[in-house]
């Protein structure tokens, strides 16, 4: 219990220093949108829905804390926001997008882990297709994927706005993030119709979440660089 | 005729069938993926998809880059495929909806039981939106505007003048990378139709202005700082008369129509 405490206290003080610096962030850019900071939001995000479901006592096995420090690291050591933000982004439309894309990308993620829980740990208690095993997960794929189609539309809508088509072939991420949107799809698709049985739907969620890392993370990190700790060297002497 | 209405049938049954909507979104998913690593080291390829249209496209950069550019064709298929199959399969469901009305006791059920179909349909709305874009939409970029100086707008007999570039430049703290650059240019510009009625448009930065079909962006603009050397005053405008934008749009309010429906069928006690 005390362990827990503990642990929560943490992940507090974590979540608040995230959420400081990222509110940072955006303040140092409104009213245009800090770019390339999805890596900052995604842990932020993550951690936000482990805080909540963790007061409302839900369980959760060791993977998404785990899953939010890697998510953590990731950030701090591949920094890749040190672009300036540009006016084309001062619209509304931008925020939704960007906001929406990092929301729907965490429930995935979520996703994801739920079902690699169902199959390691849920299959020594319940075999076959009880749908217990996956009646969670799907609502954070269901939830993910009207995330990422909103993010989807803002981003055609700020197009159209800013360059006169929903679709400009400027930024590779369009392919990643429509490829993204097909996956989820196929999987609302498996699940809805019941074309897999239970095992193979979970296998295809858990594969859901590497999918949507290397599609929509990794082009998102920079080099590694040890990140600038002058500030600290200045607050400890 | 027996046999070709045979054949049709199954032709309509394989066309609307769900392992071929697995089979393509799932080869939908590869061929993006692979078109990221296309794209991200060809970019200047791909730019002019939007200036010149689709047909000339892949008939001058298309061909020519088939090294590069074969993931696009490939999508082409698959989403023409997609979208077929998606009609199929949901016009098949909705008239079984349709035969099976009178056994759903209520009428709020019916109607939110069309919300899956409402999407798929929205989806194929969406891709003819783009299509129609991609071919029938005249797209003319680079228009430079010095102030006072009036141009054709080419094809048309539409005349545009920048009668005023009001632009606004940040002075604050908060952003200190931004000290004295331009935050938000304005345009006021005066369009002439044929029969020479002139309407005044201000225009800026995610702020289009429509004038007879035409939808009319600011894409650049000068002087950016107010110490650049850049003195002289233009804009440089993208003008678009783009006849699927409106199917686009109504394709995407209808998917998030459908979509919401399906959230409130799924919540509903």
């Amino acid at each position: 219990m005390q362990q827990k405490k503990m642990a929560l206290f943490l992940l507090g003080i974590g979540l608040t220093a995230n959420l400081s610096a990222c509110l940072g962030k955006y303040y140092h850019a409104w009213p245009m949108l800090p770019l390339n900071t999805g890596m900052y939001l995604l842990p932020l995000c993550l951690s936000v829905i482990l805080f909540l479901t963790k007061l409302k006592n839900e369980q959760w096995s060791a993977m998404l804390p785990v899953l939010i420090c890697l998510m953590s690291l990731a950030a701090l050591f591949f920094p890749k926001d040190y672009y300036l933000p540009f006016i084309m982004s001062k619209t509304i439309f931008s925020y939704i997008f960007f906001i929406s894309g990092v929301v729907g990308r965490s429930f995935f993620f979520i996703a994801a882990l739920k079902a690699l829980q169902a199959l390691i740990f849920d299959n020594k208690k319940t075999k076959g297709d009880s749908p217990g095993r996956n009646a969670g997960m799907v609502e954070w794929v269901v939830w993910g994927f009207v995330f990422w189609t909103i993010s989807m539309f803002a981003g055609g809508i700020w197009s159209y706005l800013g360059w006169g088509s929903p679709v400009v072939w400027e930024d590779p991420a369009i392919t990643t993030t429509m490829a993204t949107w097909f996956y989820y799809t196929c999987f609302l698709h498996l699940y809805l119709r019941r074309v897999w049985n239970l095992n193979k739907r979970l296998i295809f969620a858990a594969a859901g979440g590497i999918l949507v890392f290397i599609l929509n993370c990794y082009p998102e990190m920079g080099i590694f660089r040890i990140p600038d700790l002058k500030w600290l060297r200045c607050l400890i002497f | 005729m027996a046999k070709m209405f045979n054949f049709l049938k199954i032709v309509w049954k394989l066309a609307g069938s769900i392992n071929l909507t697995i089979a393509l979104l799932m080869l939908l998913v590869f061929d993006l993926s692979a078109g990221f690593i296309c794209l991200k080291s060809n970019l200047s390829i791909f730019i002019p998809l939007n200036d010149v249209g689709l047909i000339a496209w892949l008939d001058t950069y298309g061909i020519n880059y088939l090294q590069y550019t074969a993931w696009f064709f490939l999508l082409l298929v698959l989403l023409f495929l997609l979208a077929v199959n998606t009609f199929v399969c949901t016009t098949d469901k909705v008239v079984i909806l349709f035969r099976n009305r009178f056994y759903y006791r209520s009428q709020i059920k019916f109607i939110l039981n069309f919300a899956p179909h409402i999407i798929h349909y929205a989806f194929v709305v969406i891709l003819a939106g783009y299509l129609v874009s991609y071919i029938f939409a005249v797209n003319l970029p680079a228009n430079i505007l010095l102030p006072e100086k009036s141009i054709l707008i080419p094809g048309t007999g539409y005349k545009i003048k920048l009668n005023k570039l009001n632009i606004e430049y940040y002075k604050g703290q908060r952003l200190n990378f931004f000290q004295d650059r331009a935050i938000n240019p304005e345009a006021e510009i005066l369009l002439t139709d044929a029969n020479g009625i002139t309407v005044k448009k201000t225009i800026s930065v995610n702020r289009p202005a429509r004038f007879k079909g035409y939808s009319i962006h600011l894409e650049d603009f000068a002087p950016k700082s107010r110490t650049s050397m850049q003195k002289q005053k233009y804009v440089n405008l993208i003008i678009h008369n783009d006849p699927g934008i409106h199917l686009y749009f109504c394709g995407m309010f209808l998917f998030v129509l459908g979509m919401l429906m399906y959230l409130y069928r799924w919540y509903r006690p």
